[in-house]
């Protein structure tokens, strides 16, 4: 939002309730858009601060200052009477899982957004159709059946085997999201590339996909946040305490409920939810100009 | 080299939008192809290009049949109406892209996009994005990348229909003389009848997929091989009576309820064609005023329109709208009622059904 909010000359006070009164709508939405965003926002804190507290008073004030709580940072961590394994094996677990979703997510969509957008072919309509219809469909009601698929396969208790679990169910959204960018590319330029030597290889390439490049970082992001808050997949099929990531890791660390330690379990989630907190930061630019729609002629 | 359609037809989806073409283009000459918007120039145009394939009919460049060859094996350069311009990739780097397929190493790419851009004169805009660029100048970058590899045809799709006037006019000498200079067949796609006659050697005029003529300006002017191609070519455009043809006595005549004319002996058409109904052509600088009725065609004042130096006079004759250009000194003082006497040699007279110039 750009808005030039004029600035007020002190002795007009008139013309300052002038621009009170042109801009009460503006006022309105901050006040809004705060009220709403502050339990948010003070849940966060709270977060921080427990996780720095010795106690809590009446069980929400943190209270006393430690670090005791982030020593999972260098030391092993014990749990309920259990030790754990070091964080830094869950964290790689996820950076792996994360940046391997992204990277296939990433080259598949591009090629079938790609095909889907600009090739005419027998069933392409049906592909479309059906790339729909399979984001719609919830993953959850196939877990067994990828459990029998997984275990014919020896990939159960893998990350790689989880990663194309993840891969399949992700890619319809992804498809779609990146032929919306490849559609509004012009044929001019395609054309022009092919009269000036290119095959259709080296114009997608070369050519086209440094066109979709908001595109490509929208998936992207969708796809590292997702792999990196996935859950329930990994804990179906991982039982391995070296193939954790860090979703798993917090449940361990919850333990068996009756005995939790609030202050571990706030400073391993804050940890667990910094990478992505900057990743967003630095890539929601991108993430503004994309155009969910795009689909021109399904 | 030399390019031939024989017979050559483009379907979408069983639609005809290029009907049994025939077309032959000499080494080195330039023509336009003109016509409406959606007669199928744009489509003729990419079957040269080899974006789209012929349904029926061969494509010969020289001697080979080209029909299964892909664009880049074809050796065109082509500037698109857009320009179609990498956005991703500087002046420079635009220029020199055809060179890069040709794996032409780098340092002589940069030197021939350099020489090319000189041609066109780009020099001080190399380092520029294509966004930071008038018009002109992405049309001229277009252009620079279209000629750099070289090509044996050129091809040029409306590549000055988003230019302002003057511009326009400078686009046109310019790719004029590149394309002398550089001695390349050249195909110019348009819809402007100015941009044809001034910029090619010939020009093809097409319509509905077919090509109506095919022929140098002058003669597209002068000897319309049919209706479409007198209405299309000159701006106003030729004026049309309607009568029939007639023998009386010896002399053939076109008459109508309100007019007469009649031919003479040398000027007389074919027998055959006795009785038929006609469609007099006249442009509307081949008529003159004059109070004589002799030989000539009664018309009534409905308006003037004063373009400077000349005057375009809106006349009736009988109940057909007709244009006349005069001198500004002729259409003062005009009487409501006068006559409009044709020049001879610039009678047309066309067959009202299938549209034929009979007088050629
Ligand atoms: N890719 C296409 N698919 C379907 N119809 C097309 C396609 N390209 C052109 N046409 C049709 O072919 C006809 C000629 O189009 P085009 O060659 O673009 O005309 P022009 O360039 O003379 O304006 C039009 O009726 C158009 O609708
Ligand atoms: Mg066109």
């Amino acid at each position: 939002m750009n808005m030039v909010v004029k600035k007020t000359p002190p002795v007009a006070r008139d013309s300052f309730l002038k621009t009170l009164q042109k801009k009460w709508h503006l006022l309105l939405a901050y006040l809004l858009l705060t009220i709403f965003s502050l339990p948010i926002g003070l849940m966060f804190l709270w977060l921080f601060l427990t996780s720095i507290s010795t106690h809590t008073i009446a069980g929400v004030i943190p209270a006393g200052f430690t670090l005791e709580h982030w020593s999972f940072l260098w030391g092993p961590v014990e749990v309920g009477g259990r030790v754990l394994p070091s964080i830094w094996q869950a964290t790689w677990n996820t950076i792996l899982f994360a940046g391997g979703l992204t990277i296939f997510e990433v080259i598949i969509s591009t090629m079938a957004g790609y095909t889907l957008s600009r090739m005419n072919f027998p069933g392409r309509k049906l592909m479309l159709r059906s790339v729909l219809i399979l984001h719609a469909f919830p993953g959850v009601l196939l877990l067994i059946a990828i459990f029998y698929v997984l275990n014919a396969l020896g990939l159960i208790d893998t990350l790689w085997g989880v990663m194309l679990v993840k891969v399949a169910l992700q890619i319809p959204l992804s498809i779609y999201i990146i032929k919306g960018f490849f559609d509004e590319v012009s044929w001019d330029i395609e054309w022009a590339a092919l009269v000036d030597g290119c095959n259709r290889l080296t114009v997608w390439y070369q050519v086209i996909l440094p066109q979709v490049k908001p595109g490509i970082a929208a998936i992207s992001i969708f796809s590292f946040i997702a792999g990196w808050s996935e859950f329930l997949l990994l804990f179906t099929f991982i039982f391995s305490e070296h193939n954790n990531t860090l979703a798993i890791y917090l449940l361990a660390i919850i333990g068996d409920f009756r005995v939790v330690n609030y202050g571990l379990l706030a400073a391993a989630a804050l940890f667990y939810i910094f990478p992505v907190l900057l990743f967003f930061l630095f890539t929601q630019k991108f993430l503004m100009k994309m155009n969910m729609g795009g689909g021109k002629q399904v | 080299m030399n390019i031939k359609f024989n017979n050559v037809s483009k379907a979408f989806n069983n639609q005809l939008a290029i009907d049994s073409l025939n077309l032959e283009i000499e080494n080195g000459e330039f023509i336009a192809l003109l016509g409406p918007s959606g007669c199928g120039k744009s489509t003729t145009l990419m079957m040269l290009a080899g974006l789209y394939k012929p349904t029926a009919g061969e494509i010969y460049f020289g001697s080979v049949v080209v029909n299964d060859l892909e664009p880049k094996e074809r050796n065109i350069g082509m500037v698109f109406q857009s320009y179609a311009l990498y956005p991703h990739l500087t002046v420079l780097e635009n220029i020199a892209f055809p060179l890069k397929q040709q794996k032409v190493p780098k340092k002589e790419r940069l030197r021939r996009a350099e020489e090319v851009a000189e041609l066109v004169h780009l020099q001080e805009f190399l380092q520029r994005w294509p966004s930071q660029l008038s018009g002109g100048q992405q049309q001229r970058v277009a252009i620079a990348r279209a000629l750099v590899k070289k090509p044996d045809l050129l091809l040029l799709d409306e590549p000055m229909s988003n230019l302002d006037t003057r511009l326009k006019n400078n686009m046109r000498n310019e790719v004029c003389r590149l394309q002398k200079q550089l001695k390349i067949t050249t195909v110019l796609v348009t819809h402007d009848q100015e941009e044809a006659m001034i910029m090619a050697d010939r020009v093809a005029i097409l319509d509905a997929g077919k090509i109506q003529q095919f022929d140098p300006p002058e003669k597209l002017f002068n000897k319309p091989k049919n209706l479409f191609v007198a209405h299309f070519m000159g701006n106003p455009p030729m004026n049309f009576l309607e009568g029939r043809l007639v023998n009386e006595g010896n002399q053939q005549v076109v008459v109508a309820d309100d007019w007469r004319y009649a031919f003479t002996k040398e000027k007389a058409l074919p027998e055959k064609y006795t009785g038929k109904q006609v469609k007099l052509g006249i442009r509307a600088h081949q008529l003159a005023i004059t109070q004589e009725s002799k030989d000539a065609l009664p018309a009534k004042l409905l308006a003037l329109e004063y373009l400077g130096r000349e005057v375009i006079i809106r006349a009736a004759i009988g109940k057909q709208n007709v244009c006349v250009f005069v001198e500004n000194m002729v259409a003062n003082n005009l009487p409501e009622h006068f006559y409009l006497y044709p020049d001879r040699a610039g009678v047309h007279v066309f067959d009202e059904e299938t549209g034929e110039n009979l007088s050629l």
